[in-house]
C-alpha cells in the first residue's frame, strides 16, 4: 500500500511533457517535430520563457498539452465561421476576436484562444438565422469506406489521418480506410450515340466470305476522355462479338456476317469508366448487284 | 476487492431490453440514456453492452453507451439523442453503435459509431447542438459545439 502511494505521488509529481533539443537542432526543427508545425517556435518561446530562438542542444524544453489540441480546433472553426461570413458583413467584432484568439494561441495562451476563437464564432454565427444541419454518411461494407454528404446548413468537418476537410452543402467527400478524406471525381457522362440511326437497315456488300462492311459508328464527344470503349453483340444482352476502344468519337467496325447488331459506348477517363450508352441497333444486310447482261458475241 | 467492485456495475439478470439494472444499494449513477429509438420501420435488432444475443428493438426503447443496433434490408429506425436533441435517421441493411460518454483524453468526444450502412442526421439548431460520427475510416462532426467544448 506504502508503495502504491509513493508511486502515485511520485506520478503526480512527474513533469509535463518536455522534449530535448538534439544536436544541431534549431527551434524551428523542434517545433516542426513535436507539434507538426515549424511555424510554432513562438509558442514554445512562450511556453519556455525563451528571449530568441536560439536554443542550445541538450536544452529539455516544456511542451504544450492537451488543451493546444483543443485551442486549434477552435481556432481553425472560428477561421471558417469568419472567412465564409465575409460576404455577409462579417461583424468587426468577430474579426477583432479572431485576431485576438490567433495572439493568444502564438503566445500559448491556449485557454484564452479558445475563449476567443469561441466568442468570433458566436459573434458571427449570431446574427444569421439558424439553419438545421442535414448530412448522411455512409459506410460500405468492404472495409469501410465512408461517404459524407451535406444537404444544407454550416459545413460539417470530416477527419481522418490527421487531415480535417469541412464539407458544404452540395458536396461530398469521400474517404477510404487510412487515407484522408477526398472530394470524389465527378463520373464521365456516358456517349450519346448518333450514327447510324436506331433500328437503321445497312445494305453493304459481301466480301468473299459473305461478310458485310464497312460500318462506322459515331456518338458525340465527352470532355474529358482519353479513350472510347466500343461493344458489339449480336443480340441485346449478349456477348460482345466486337470489343474495340477509340481516341475519337467514331469507330470504323470489321467486316460481319448479315444480321441484327446492338452497340454500346463507354467513355474512359482520369476518373473511370463512365456507364454504357444507350443500346443501339442495326441491321447489316447484303446490297444486291443489279446484272445486266447484255446480248452480243458472248451471249 | 476487484471482485467487489465489478458485481455492482455488472446489472446481471436483465433482459436485452431492459435499461441495465441498478442496484439500490449501490451508490452507482443510474445510467443515463444516450438516445431512444423511434419510428421503427421492419426488423429493427438491438443488442445491449451486456448482452451476447440480439433482441427485436420496439419503439421507444432506451439506448446506453456501448449499445448496438442494426436494421436488416428495408428497414429503418430514428435514433433521438437525449442530449441535445438530434436525430439520425438509420437505414436499412446497417448496424451501428452508441459511443461511450466517458471522455478520453486527446480525443473527440463521440456520440455514433456507422460499422456498416447509412445514417440521415438532422441537427434543428446546429449553432447549439452537435453530433459526432465515427466510421472505421473518419470522424464526422457537425454542429458547432463539439469544436468549442
Amino acid at each position: 500500500m506504502k508503495t502504491a502511494l509513493l508511486l502515485l505521488a511520485w506520478l503526480s509529481a512527474a513533469p509535463p511533457d518536455t522534449t530535448v533539443v538534439g544536436p544541431q537542432e534549431s527551434l524551428r526543427e523542434v517545433a516542426e517535430r513535436v507539434l507538426g508545425d515549424a511555424n510554432a517556435t513562438a509558442e514554445l518561446r512562450a511556453l519556455n520563457s525563451l528571449s530568441s530562438d536560439a536554443v542550445a542542444p541538450g536544452t529539455r524544453l516544456k511542451l504544450p498539452g492537451q488543451e493546444r489540441g483543443l485551442a486549434l480546433k477552435a481556432l481553425e472553426t472560428a477561421r471558417t465561421l469568419v472567412a465564409q461570413a465575409k460576404g455577409t458583413g462579417v461583424l468587426p467584432e468577430a474579426e477583432a476576436r479572431l485576431s485576438e484568439a490567433e495572439v493568444y494561441f502564438r503566445t500559448a495562451r491556449y485557454a484564452q484562444a479558445s475563449e476567443a476563437a469561441n466568442a468570433a464564432g458566436t459573434l458571427v454565427s449570431g446574427g444569421r438565422a439558424p439553419h438545421p444541419s442535414t448530412f448522411s454518411v455512409h459506410v460500405e461494407p468492404d472495409a469501410g469506406t465512408t461517404t459524407v454528404s451535406v444537404t444544407r446548413g454550416p459545413p460539417v468537418r470530416v477527419e481522418a489521418e490527421g487531415v480535417t476537410r469541412p464539407v458544404a452543402p452540395g458536396e461530398t467527400v469521400l474517404v477510404e480506410k487510412g487515407r484522408p478524406p477526398v472530394v470524389p471525381a465527378t463520373p464521365l457522362a456516358p456517349p450519346q450515340p448518333e450514327q447510324p440511326e436506331q433500328g437503321a437497315v445497312l445494305k453493304r456488300r459481301a466480301d468473299a466470305k459473305g461478310h458485310l462492311g464497312p460500318v462506322k459508328l459515331t456518338w458525340a464527344a465527352v470532355t474529358g476522355v482519353e479513350r472510347y470503349e466500343v461493344e458489339v453483340a449480336r443480340d441485346m444482352q449478349g456477348a460482345a462479338v466486337v470489343t474495340q476502344t477509340a481516341t475519337s468519337p467514331e469507330l470504323k467496325l470489321p467486316v460481319l456476317p448479315a444480321g441484327r447488331y446492338w452497340w454500346t459506348v463507354r467513355a474512359v477517363g482520369a476518373s473511370g469508366r463512365s456507364e454504357p450508352s444507350v443500346v443501339r441497333r442495326f441491321e447489316l444486310v447484303p446490297e444486291r448487284l443489279k446484272l445486266e447482261v447484255q446480248k452480243g458475241q458472248w451471249q | 476487492m476487484l471482485l467487489a467492485l465489478a458485481l455492482p456495475a455488472s446489472p446481471l439478470g436483465c433482459t436485452a431490453e431492459d435499461a441495465p439494472a441498478v442496484p439500490t444499494t449501490s451508490t452507482t449513477p443510474a445510467p443515463v440514456p444516450r438516445a431512444h429509438l423511434r419510428g421503427l420501420k421492419g426488423n429493427v435488432q438491438i443488442k445491449r453492452s451486456i448482452a451476447d444475443e440480439w433482441s427485436t428493438a420496439s419503439d421507444g426503447v432506451p439506448l446506453f453507451e456501448n449499445d448496438k443496433v442494426r436494421t436488416e434490408a428495408g428497414a429503418g429506425a430514428d435514433l433521438v439523442f437525449s442530449g441535445n436533441g438530434s436525430m439520425v435517421h438509420l437505414g436499412g441493411d446497417s448496424l451501428i453503435g452508441i459511443a461511450e460518454t466517458r471522455p478520453r483524453p486527446g480525443r473527440p468526444r463521440t456520440d455514433l459509431t456507422v460499422l456498416r450502412g447509412r445514417i440521415d442526421a438532422e441537427l434543428e439548431r446546429p449553432s447549439t447542438q452537435s453530433l459526432s460520427v465515427n466510421t472505421p475510416a473518419a470522424t464526422i462532426q457537425a454542429g458547432r459545439e463539439i469544436v468549442f467544448q
